[in-house]
C-alpha cells in the first residue's frame, strides 16, 4: 500500500514538474546557444533558394577569388560561388545527419529494448550483434562498405551510416532497459497482466526518452561528420553539393597549394559550428538527466 | 559537570541549505549533548534533519553546500573555529564515524588492511608497518571478524561482516567518540541486534562515546543513555531513555515507539505514523507533527511550542506541557 | 586459489566470445562483396583485362568466386583457411607483392604515429578530466567540457587541413607531406628521427586536439559519479589528504572504465586515422585503405579490414587481462 502511495505521489510530482516545464523551458544558456544554432542551420538549408538564388554550381564567376562583395566568400578555381555552395550544401549536410540520426537511433531502440525487455535467447544473440558492431572500427567498415555499392548518392550515405552506427546506442539503452525492468512500475504492470507494448510504450520508453534524445544527438554529430569524412574521400555522391564534397573538390583542385583558404575554410567551419550547436545541445541535455552532473553543486543529502 | 567531561555539544545550531527557491531550513536551534562514555541516540524518521545536523556539525557537509549557525565542539575542540588542516588532523583521531550502508563505505578497489592503514598513515608522524598490522589484528579480534579478512576485498565479505570491518576501521585510532549512522539499516534483523549489542559491549569495554542515529527508536531506548527525538528539523523530546521508555511525553515519541517492534516483548500490530513528514520548503507555523498528530488542538497548527526543561527531559508540545503542568499543580 | 581459477573462466569466456566475433567478421568480409549487386570484382576485371598478369586476374577470381564452378561452400571454407594462415592474397595496385607485405611496410607508420597520438590525447584528456571533476565550480574547470564538447564535433581532417594550411603551407613551419624527408634514409639516427618528429607533428596535433575531449569527457563524468559515493566521503572523514583521497579512492575507481576504452582505441590505432593520414599523405595503414578502394584493390581492403579487426579483437582481449588484476570484483564475477 505504501510503495502504491508513494508511486502515485511520485507520478504527481513528475507530472506537475513536467507542466510547469512547458511554460516556461527550464534550458540552460548552453542548450539555448545550441538550438538557435540548429534552428538556423534548418533555415538556412530550407530557404536556400532566398538566401543563395540560382544553381550552386554554375562557374559563372572569375575563377580564384578572394572574398569580396560580389562573392561573400570568393570562387572556387572553376569560377564556382563558394558562398551559395555553403548555404545549399546545408541541405545535403542536415538531411543526412539528419536522417541517418535517426535511422540508427530507431535501430538502436529497437535492438537494445528487444534484447534488454526480452532477455534470454534474443539477448544473447542480440548482444553477440552489438558487440560485432562495437569491435569493428566505424570508419574503416564505412569506407570498405562504401565501396562496394556501385551506385553512389546520399541515401546510401545515409544506408551505410544507419547500419554501421547504431551499436552504441544500442548498448547503452539495453542496460537501461535492464535497470528500468526492476523498478517496481514495470514489475508491477507486468504483474497486473499489462501487454507487452503498453509496457514498452506506456512505461519502459517515455522514462528513457531523454537518453533517447541524448542518442540521437549523438548519431547526428556521428553521422554528420562521417558523411563529411565519406565525401572527402571522395566515396560519397561527388556531383552532390555538401560540405563534404566541397572540401573533397577543394582537396583536388590544390586549393591549398594555391592558397585558396577561402575554399576550404568556410565548409569545415559550417560543420564545425552545426556540429557544435548539436553537441552543446548534448551536453546541457545530459546535465539534466544526470543530475550529478548538474553545474551547481548540492550535496546535500537530506536524509534521517 | 565540567567542560572535559563532555565528548559532543551542539549549541543553538541552525543549518539550512540552497535549493532553487532559495536557502531552506533543514535543522532549526538544536541544543544537545553527549557526555564521554555515553551512548546517546538520535532518533526521528527520514528528513528529520538527524542526519544533516551530524554531518553539518562534523564539516562534513560544508558551506556552500550549507549555511550553518551555533557552536559545536568536539571533545574540548570547537569545529568552526578549526582550519581545514586542523580538522582534518582531529577527524578520525578524536572522532570517527561509522556511516549508513556499510556496502559502499568501504572502497571496492582496495585490500580493507590498506583502508586502515592509510587512516594511521594519515595520522601517526611514527606510522610503521608492523606496528599498524598489529592493530588492525587488534581491532578486528575486538569486532569478532576472521584476521585473515583483512586482505580480503569488501565484496568478499559478508555484509554482518562488512558492517563489522567498518566499525573496526572507526576504532582503529581509538577515538573518544564514534558517530554511528544508522549502522545497521543494511542487515537483515538478526544481523541487526548483533551488532547493536556488539557496539554497547565495545562502548561499555573501551569507554568511547557514541551518538546513534536511527529511526528506530525503540532500539534506542534500549540500549542509549540518552535519547534525543527530533522532527522537522526540531527537538520534540529528549532525556534519559528510561524516562522515555516508561513514559513519553511527546505525541511524536510515543508514535515513533509504537511503529517499531521492542526488542523483548510481546508480538502485536504495529502500526507506521500516518501522514508524511513536513515539506521543509513551505514549514508550518506552528508544530511541525501538529498535521499527523492525533492529540492536536487549535494552538499546536498556529504556534511553534518551545523546548521546556521538566524534570530531567524536555519536550517541545503543548499538549504534553499542559498536562505536564496541571500534573504537578496535582502533586 | 579459487579467485584465480575464476579469473580464468573469466578470461576464457571472452576469449570464446571474442572468436565468435572474429569469426563473423571475417565472414562478413567474405559475404559483402558477394551480395552487392554487379560483383564489383567483375568490373575491375574487364577494365584490366590485359593490363593485368593472367595469374593476377585468376586470383581475383578465386578471391570473389568469379569464373569458378567451386561451391560457395568450398570457396568459403578455402577462404577461412586462407585466414586463419594469414595468407591475405595479392595486392593488386602493388601486384606481385603480397597483401601481408604491403600491410607490413605500412603498419610501422600507422602504429608510430597514431599509437603516440592516442596515448598522448590520453593522457592529455585524463588529467584534464580529473581536474575539472574535481575543481568542479571553478571557472577553468568548468569552462574545458563546454569547451572540448564544441572541438570534439569538428571534423579533425579539416582541423588537418587548416593546420597543414597555416602551419605549413603559409609559415613553413612543419612539412606538409610523408613521414620522412624524400631524401632522408630511414634509420636510427638523429637526422632520421627528427625528421619524422618533424613530419609527425601536424598530424598528431590534429588527432591529439580533436580526440582528447572524449577522454576528458568521459573521465569527468566518471569521476564525478564515483565522488558520490560514500566511501569517498568516509576517506575524507578519516582525515586523509586530499590528494590521496583524489587518487586512491577516486582516480582509482573511476579509472576502470576508461581503461577499456583505452584498449579499444589502441585497437583501432591499427586502423589509422584514416582521413588525417589522407590529408598529409601519411604512408599508413589508412592512407592505404583509401588508395586500395581509390583503386579498388580488393584483397588489400579485405586484408587491412581483417588487420584491424584482430587488432581490435587483441586489445580487447589484453584488457580484460589487464582487468581481472585491476578490478577484485571482477574475480567473482
Amino acid at each position: 500500500m505504501t510503495t502504491q502511495t508513494a508511486i502515485q505521489n511520485s507520478t504527481v510530482a513528475v507530472r506537475s514538474s513536467t507542466r510547469r516545464r512547458w511554460r516556461v523551458p527550464q534550458l540552460s544558456p548552453k542548450a539555448w546557444v545550441g538550438l538557435c544554432i540548429i534552428v538556423l542551420f534548418v533555415l538556412v538549408a530550407l530557404l536556400a533558394p532566398v538566401i543563395a538564388p540560382g544553381d550552386p554550381t554554375a562557374e559563372t564567376f572569375i575563377p580564384d577569388q578572394p572574398p569580396s562583395g560580389q562573392n561573400l566568400l570568393g570562387t572556387t578555381a572553376l569560377g564556382q560561388d563558394v558562398f551559395s555552395q555553403v548555404v545549399w550544401g546545408a541541405r545535403d549536410s542536415l538531411l543526412v545527419s539528419f536522417v541517418a540520426g535517426f535511422l540508427s537511433t530507431f535501430i538502436s531502440v529497437l535492438v537494445g529494448i528487444t534484447a534488454g525487455f526480452l532477455g534470454g535467447w534474443p539477448d544473447r544473440i542480440l548482444s553477440f550483434l552489438i558487440s560485432i558492431f562495437l569491435v569493428i572500427p566505424g570508419l574503416p567498415l564505412l569506407i570498405v562498405l562504401s565501396s562496394y555499392v556501385p551506385s553512389k548518392g546520399e541515401w546510401v550515405t545515409i544506408a551505410v551510416l544507419a547500419v554501421t552506427g547504431w551499436a552504441w546506442g544500442a548498448r547503452t539503452l539495453r542496460s537501461q532497459v535492464l535497470t528500468l525492468r526492476e523498478h517496481d512500475y514495470v514489475l508491477h504492470a507486468q504483474l497486473v497482466g499489462q501487454r507487452w507494448y503498453s509496457i514498452v510504450f506506456g512505461e519502459i520508453l517515455p522514462n528513457m526518452a531523454s537518453l533517447v534524445v541524448n542518442n540521437l544527438l549523438f548519431a547526428m554529430i556521428g553521422a554528420l561528420l562521417a558523411e563529411a569524412g565519406l565525401d572527402f574521400l571522395g566515396l560519397g555522391n561527388v556531383t552532390a553539393v555538401s560540405w563534404g564534397t566541397m572540401l573533397y573538390w577543394a582537396q583536388n583542385n590544390a586549393a591549398l597549394i594555391n592558397g585558396l583558404w577561402w575554399w576550404f575554410i568556410p565548409p569545415g567551419l559550417a560543420i564545425t559550428i552545426y556540429g557544435g550547436g548539436l553537441a552543446l545541445l548534448n551536453f546541457s541535455l545530459d546535465e539534466i538527466t544526470n543530475p550529478r552532473l548538474r553545474k551547481r553543486r548540492v550535496r546535500v543529502r537530506v536524509k534521517g | 559537570m565540567s567542560k572535559d567531561d563532555v565528548a559532543f555539544s551542539v549549541e543553538n545550531v541552525s543549518i539550512s541549505y540552497p535549493t532553487s527557491r532559495g536557502w531552506v531550513q533543514a535543522v532549526r536551534d538544536v541544543t544537545m549533548q553527549v557526555r564521554r562514555g555515553q551512548l546517546v541516540g538520535l532518533a526521528g524518521e527520514s528528513g528529520s534533519g538527524k542526519s544533516t545536523l551530524v554531518l553539518a556539525a562534523t564539516r562534513v557537509l560544508q558551506p556552500p553546500a550549507v549555511k550553518v549557525e551555533g557552536h559545536v565542539q568536539i571533545v574540548g575542540r570547537d569545529i568552526f573555529k578549526l582550519t581545514k588542516s586542523e580538522l582534518r588532523t582531529v577527524r578520525w583521531k578524536t572522532f570517527s564515524f561509522v556511516t549508513q550502508s556499510a556496502m559502499n563505505a568501504l572502497n571496492p578497489v582496495m585490500r580493507i588492511r590498506a583502508q586502515m592503514h592509510d587512516a594511521m598513515r594519515a595520522h601517526d608522524p611514527d606510522y610503521s608497518r608492523s606496528k599498524a598490522d598489529r592493530r588492525c589484528e587488534e581491532v578486528f579480534r575486538i569486532v569478532e571478524v576472521p584476521i585473515a579478512k583483512l586482505d580480503s576485498y569488501p565484496h568478499q565479505l559478508s555484509g554482518g561482516q562488512r558492517q563489522r570491518a567498518v566499525i573496526a576501521l572507526a576504532l582503529v585510532l581509538q577515538p573518544q567518540l564514534i558517530i554511528m549512522d544508522e549502522p545497521t539499516t543494511a542487515l537483515d534483523v538478526v544481523a541487526q541486534r548483533e551488532i547493536i549489542a556488539l557496539i554497547r559491549k565495545l562502548q561499555r569495554e573501551l569507554g568511547f562515546a557514541v551518538l546513534l542515529i536511527t529511526h528506530d527508536l525503540s532500539l534506542l531506548l534500549e540500549v542509549a543513555d540518552d535519547v534525543v527525538v527530533m522532527y522537522g528539523g526540531r527537538i520534540m523530546e529528549s532525556g534519559p531513555s528510561s524516562e522515555l521508555l516508561r513514559d513519553a511525553r511527546h505525541p511524536y515519541s510515543r508514535a515513533l515507539i509504537q511503529s517499531f517492534p521492542p526488542l523483548h516483548g510481546p508480538m502485536k500490530r504495529h502500526e507506521g505514523i500516518p501522514g508524511s513528514p513536513p515539506d521543509m520548503q513551505n514549514p508550518p507555523p506552528g508544530c511541525p507533527f501538529a498535521e499527523r498528530c492525533a492529540s492536536a488542538i487549535d494552538v499546536c497548527s498556529e504556534k511553534a511550542p518551545t523546548l521546556v526543561s521538566w524534570r530531567e527531559r524536555q519536550i517541545a508540545c503543548h499538549v504534553a506541557q499542559t498536562d505536564v503542568a496541571d500534573s504537578e499543580v496535582g502533586v | 586459489m579459487a579467485r584465480r581459477s575464476q579469473g580464468w573462466q573469466f578470461i576464457a569466456s571472452k576469449l570464446g566470445l571474442y572468436i565468435l566475433i572474429f569469426w563473423a567478421a571475417i565472414t562478413l568480409n567474405f559475404i559483402i562483396p558477394r551480395l552487392m549487386p554487379g560483383n564489383p570484382a567483375s568490373a575491375l576485371m574487364a577494365k584490366s583485362q590485359g593490363k593485368m598478369p593472367p595469374s593476377a586476374l585468376k586470383a581475383l577470381e578465386d578471391a570473389f568466386g568469379i569464373n569458378t564452378h567451386v561451391s560457395l561452400w568450398r570457396q568459403y571454407l578455402g577462404y577461412l583457411r586462407n585466414t586463419v594462415t594469414g595468407h591475405m592474397g595479392i595486392s593488386f595496385t602493388n601486384f606481385p607483392v603480397p597483401v601481408a607485405k604491403v600491410i607490413g611496410e605500412m603498419l610501422p607508420w600507422t602504429l608510430f604515429l597514431i599509437g603516440l597520438s592516442t596515448i598522448i590525447a590520453f593522457f592529455i584528456g585524463n588529467i584534464l578530466g580529473l581536474y575539472s571533476a574535481w575543481r568542479r565550480g571553478g571557472k577553468i574547470a568548468d569552462a574545458l567540457p563546454v569547451a572540448f564538447t564544441v572541438i570534439s564535433a569538428m571534423p579533425y581532417f579539416w582541423i588537418a587541413l587548416a593546420l597543414l594550411y597555416f602551419l605549413g603551407f603559409s609559415l613553413n613551419w612543419f612539412p606538409i607531406s610523408h613521414a620522412i624527408g624524400s631524401n632522408i634514409k630511414a634509420g636510427w639516427n638523429f637526422q632520421s628521427i627528427g625528421s619524422v618528429i618533424d613530419h609527425a607533428t601536424l598530424p598528431a596535433f590534429s588527432i591529439v586536439v580533436t580526440s582528447m575531449g572524449g577522454w576528458m569527457m568521459q573521465m569527468r563524468n566518471n569521476l564525478i559519479s564515483i565522488l558520490s559515493h560514500d566511501y569517498v566521503q568516509l576517506a575524507q572523514m578519516k582525515g586523509l589528504p586530499e590528494p590521496e583521497v583524489m587518487r586512491n579512492y577516486g582516480a582509482r575507481n573511476a579509472m576502470l572504465p576508461v581503461l577499456t576504452s583505452f584498449a579499444m582505441s589502441l585497437g583501432f590505432v591499427v586502423g589509422g586515422a584514416v582521413l588525417v593520414e589522407d590529408v598529409f599523405n601519411y604512408p599508413g595503414i589508412g592512407y592505404a585503405l583509401v588508395e586500395a578502394v581509390g583503386n579498388s584493390d580488393y584483397p588489400l581492403m579485405q586484408g587491412i579490414f581483417l588487420i584491424i579487426v584482430s587488432a581490435v579483437l587483441l586489445a580487447n582481449l589484453i584488457v580484460d587481462l589487464l582487468y581481472t588484476f585491476l578490478d577484485p570484483r571482477i574475480r567473482r564475477a
